[in-house]
């Protein structure tokens, strides 16, 4: 049973005002003359009018008369058994960034396969994914097609927009007869609420299935930046051991419209933030972008190891000059950066004079460090102005220095990165304080930044989405206006680029170059000019790993609240007829109480004879 | 309280009255009298009539020996005499407000009407003299002196007949006025609910004991004084002006039954303590049987003694 009108079942507590009445009255009592008083005791009148009600059938009467009151305004419905109509369903399934992890992912996918199971022949379903927009997998069909069209789902690369879902589902189901539902699969995630489900009809249940474990930590949100060219501005936190095992670098940079790219920030105390990675965090994968991003060659030196990784990501990539080496013997030019894959990459014999006077002549490199840097970097005229750079890791392979080693395990929150910059130095990236974590430093016609980056080289699924590449736009701007966003379109590079997607498809572009990217990535655009990098990213972020609890995602499932739940030209008329029935209890139930105030109002008039002795 | 009053007849139920008839009244004490009737006096030696010697018992008064018997035999006899009088007994009958409650077709004064009127009938048809004296609500007017006779019993008749259950007042001052009208001793019969403290009651009994009175206490009650058998919530007004109070009865009732018991008790005991009768009378109970059942137990008492 449902009511149209719930909200008149709260007159159900004036049933208590007859119990009140009743009381009052208890305290007129009968009246007799008795020989003495001597052995009597007063009762006190509260105690006597709890003791026994007077005249109970009257009490009773009356307390039904309200509550009958009460239930006829709220209208109950009287379900029926199942239309034979059939039922129409909408299942949403998110496909925002975090839904990628497998856990999620393959939890969607058997909740979808049960739910489809679960239906019957003459039931219609529809499904659609959703992060901040929702794609339709198929039109509304019979089961047996829905699960077809349902083996394509794939979680995407951006976060939720929960409303617009809903409002499509509404939207979709807004014609179809009989019972309806709406069923939500998602991970849940809290701050992709608030959970309204004010968009959807009342008549149209809803139901929510929360899929996937929890996760520490696979995304990074409030990412901005006031623009590529502007590094001083750019602001960054200070990384810290996320769980004690995994060497982070330093980064908190502000980019505008990046997405997920595997860290989160939070406060770590005045003036920091600090950046959470783990193993979905900042690592080789990043490296690849900023790889493929510069239109320089590039030189990658990662003597530890993570060097095939980067070479797949870069063959993947379609980058064929990148260059992997384990140590800088090989030669370098001047059109050449070389990102340094952590300190030991210069601990070579030579190996920071090679890089300096590689420097001094236009080289450009990018440092980043996982243990100490041996400096100094292409010295100034004043030693004291060194960079220093930047030291972290707790990875035991890592780690070279021991002592340096449990001091940062015991201070996992630390600056450990010192600037003496020169007058001439361009800070890149600072802390919240200011204090700078990325210089850069022009030696020569080439310069040298150092970043705090820990680069411990671990597939990051997750980290795909952009951000980084915002980063590396940041620090090596070649292309003040890189990187681009998802769902945008970008600049014009000339009616004659050709734009080649990640996976190396061609994307339509319009007559003065411009495109469209639907996905992050890297997108390859050639001209007449040469080939250049232009990184994709997703607008938006998907949020902490803070996901509503069980409970909390079931609440947000909903009845359907009104006689349509049971729609249907059966259902309609025994709607109509239930609300007769109603309507005929509350006029005798108003007849009733009438009929009393009448009685009562004569007796005011004439009051009645005494009550009997007994 | 109720308006048809019994007629002086129909006070003597018949069937009563041939259940009490062949019990006689013997009275426990014989008191001075001046007629001759078939009460023996308990007085032995001071009466008119010779009954018999008994040989000298130390203690017995010197007066009593009888010095010829001595002058013959040398043996100390003492002589002892019967004395056959007529008794004066009073009925003593509480009117006052409260004798009038009834949650049944009598009241309390319904009643002690009607055992007043038979004990009086009794007392007249054995040729003793009854008197009949209101208590507390009454006027001294109302006062009938001791009579004997058919016509002196009309008389009393009519006079309980007329007897309403108005007014209140002390039925203590009420004993210890009539102890001081009444001269000559004699059973006295008080019919009363006696609401008053049980130990100033007694103190008036035995105040009557002393000075030579046979007193009987027929404590009359209506069944709803005994175990307050009432439902719902009343407020109790006193008859007898002493204000009122709402109770529930399921609520006081163990508490008001212990303490009538305790009154009722103690009433008992300062009877015992004056050598008086008490009588409990139910004004929903036999009242013939009631009467048979004390009258047996006080000529018991008197073979007895």
């Amino acid at each position: 049973m449902s009511f149209v009108a719930p909200a008149a079942l709260a007159a159900l507590a004036l049933a208590a005002l007859p119990v009140v009445a009743h009381m009052l009255r208890r305290a007129r009592s009968n009246s007799l003359a008795f020989p003495s008083l001597a052995f009597l005791r007063e009762t006190p009148s509260f105690a006597r009018a709890l003791t026994r009600p007077n005249r109970p059938w009257l009490l009773a009467m009356r307390i039904l008369v309200v509550a009958a009151i009460a239930l006829a305004f709220a209208r109950p419905v009287v379900e029926r058994a199942a239309d034979t109509s059939g039922e129409s369903v909408v299942v949403l399934v998110d496909a925002s960034a975090s839904m990628s992890r497998p856990s999620a992912h393959d939890g969607a996918v058997a909740a979808l396969n049960q739910l489809i199971g679960t239906l019957g022949p003459r039931d219609r379903v529809r499904v659609g994914t959703f992060d901040t927009q929702v794609t339709w997998l198929g039109d509304m069909a019979d089961p047996s097609t829905a699960a077809n069209s349902a083996g394509t789902y794939a979680a995407g690369y951006g976060d939720v927009n929960l409303s617009s879902a809903l409002t499509a589902a509404n939207d979709a189901l807004s014609e179809s007869a009989g019972r309806r539902r709406i069923v939500i699969v998602s991970d849940f995630q809290r701050s992709n609420g608030p959970w309204t489900m004010s968009v959807v009809d009342p008549s149209i249940q809803v139901e929510t299935v929360q899929v996937g474990d929890s996760f520490a930590n696979s995304f990074v949100s409030d990412i901005a930046v006031s623009g590529p060219t502007d590094a001083p501005t750019i602001q960054c936190g200070l990384t810290h051991l996320s769980d004690g095992k995994r060497a982070l670098g330093v980064i908190a940079a502000h980019l505008p419209d990046a997405g997920a790219s595997g860290v989160r920030m939070e406060p770590a105390g005045p003036g920091w933030r600090a950046v959470v990675t783990d193993a979905d965090g900042l690592d080789a994968d990043d490296a690849r972008y900023f790889a493929v991003t510069s239109p320089r060659r590039v030189v990658v030196c990662d003597p530890a190891g993570g060097a095939p990784y980067l070479a797949a990501a870069a063959a993947t990539a379609g980058q064929s000059d990148v260059d992997v080496v384990s140590d800088l013997t090989a030669g370098i030019g001047v059109d050449t950066t070389v990102a340094l894959l952590g300190g030991r990459a210069l601990a070579g014999a030579g190996d920071v004079e090679r890089v300096r006077s590689w420097v001094e002549t236009g080289g450009r490199a990018v440092v980043f460090a996982t243990t100490r840097v041996d400096g100094p970097f292409p010295a100034a005229e004043d030693a004291s102005h060194d960079i220093e750079g930047v030291v972290r890791s707790a990875d035991p392979d890592r780690v070279e220095d021991p002592e340096l080693d449990a001091t940062l395990l015991s201070a996992p929150i630390r600056a450990v990165h010192t600037v003496n910059a020169m007058p001439t130095d361009t800070v890149v990236l600072k802390t919240l304080s200011g204090e700078p974590v990325a210089v850069r430093r022009a030696i020569g016609r080439g310069s040298v930044t150092v970043v705090g980056f820990g680069l411990d080289g671990v597939a990051a699924p997750l980290v795909r989405t952009g951000a980084f590449p915002a980063l590396i736009g940041a620090l090596v701007p070649d292309d003040p206006e890189s990187p681009a966003v998802a769902g945008h379109r970008t600049r014009g590079f000339g009616a004659s680029a050709r734009v080649a997607g990640p996976d190396g498809a061609l994307v339509p572009t319009d007559a003065d170059g411009s495109f469209r990217p639907e996905r992050p990535g890297i997108f390859t655009v050639t001209t007449p000019n040469g080939v250049r990098n232009v990184p994709v990213v997703v607008a938006g972020s998907e949020s902490e790993t803070d996901l509503l609890t069980a409970s909390e995602a079931a609440a947000l499932a909903r009845p359907a609240t009104t006689a349509r739940a049971t729609a249907g030209a059966d259902a309609v008329a025994a709607f109509e007829e239930t609300q007769g029935l109603w309507r005929l209890v509350l006029a005798l139930a108003l007849a009733l109480a009438l009929a009393e105030l009448f009685v009562v109002s004569r007796r005011s008039v004439a009051p009645p004879p005494s009550e009997e002795l007994r | 309280m109720k308006s048809d009053a019994p007629s002086p007849r129909r006070l003597l139920d018949p069937e009563l009255l041939s259940r009490i008839g062949s019990l006689d009244v013997i009275a426990r004490r014989v008191v001075e009298g001046t007629m001759v009737g078939m009460h023996e006096s308990r007085s032995h030696g001071v009466g008119s009539e010779f009954a018999q010697y008994r040989p000298y018992i130390p203690g017995d008064d010197l007066r009593s020996l009888d010095w010829r018997v001595f002058a013959r035999t040398d043996r100390y006899y003492v002589r002892q005499y019967t004395a056959e009088t007529n008794l004066h007994a009073w009925l003593l009958v509480d009117s006052s407000a409260s004798m009038g409650f009834q949650s049944r077709s009598v009241s309390k004064l319904d009643v002690s009407r009607i055992l007043a009127a038979s004990l009086a009938y009794l007392l007249v048809q054995q040729g003793d003299r009854v008197g009949l004296r209101p208590l507390a609500g009454a006027t001294p007017t109302d006062v009938l002196p001791p009579g004997g006779g058919e016509r002196h019993l009309h008389v009393l008749l009519h006079a309980l007949d007329r007897m309403r259950a108005a007014g209140s007042g002390s039925l203590v001052a009420a004993l210890d006025e009539a102890l001081l009208r009444i001269r000559r001793r004699g059973p006295l019969f008080i019919f009363s609910d006696l609401y008053e403290p049980a130990d100033k009651l007694g103190d008036a009994i035995s105040r009557f004991s002393r000075a030579g009175f046979e007193v009987a206490l027929f404590h009359v009650l209506d069944p709803i004084e005994r175990n307050l058998e009432l439902s719902g919530d009343i407020e109790f007004v006193g008859l007898e002006g002493d204000g009122r109070l709402t109770a529930d009865p399921r609520r006081i009732r163990a508490d008001y039954n212990s303490r009538f018991a305790a009154h009722v008790d103690a009433l008992r005991r300062a009877c015992n303590r004056s050598g008086a009768d008490y009588v409990a009378i139910d004004t929903s109970g036999a009242l013939d049987e009631a009467l048979a059942r004390y009258l047996r137990a006080r000529r018991a008492r008197v073979v007895a003694e």
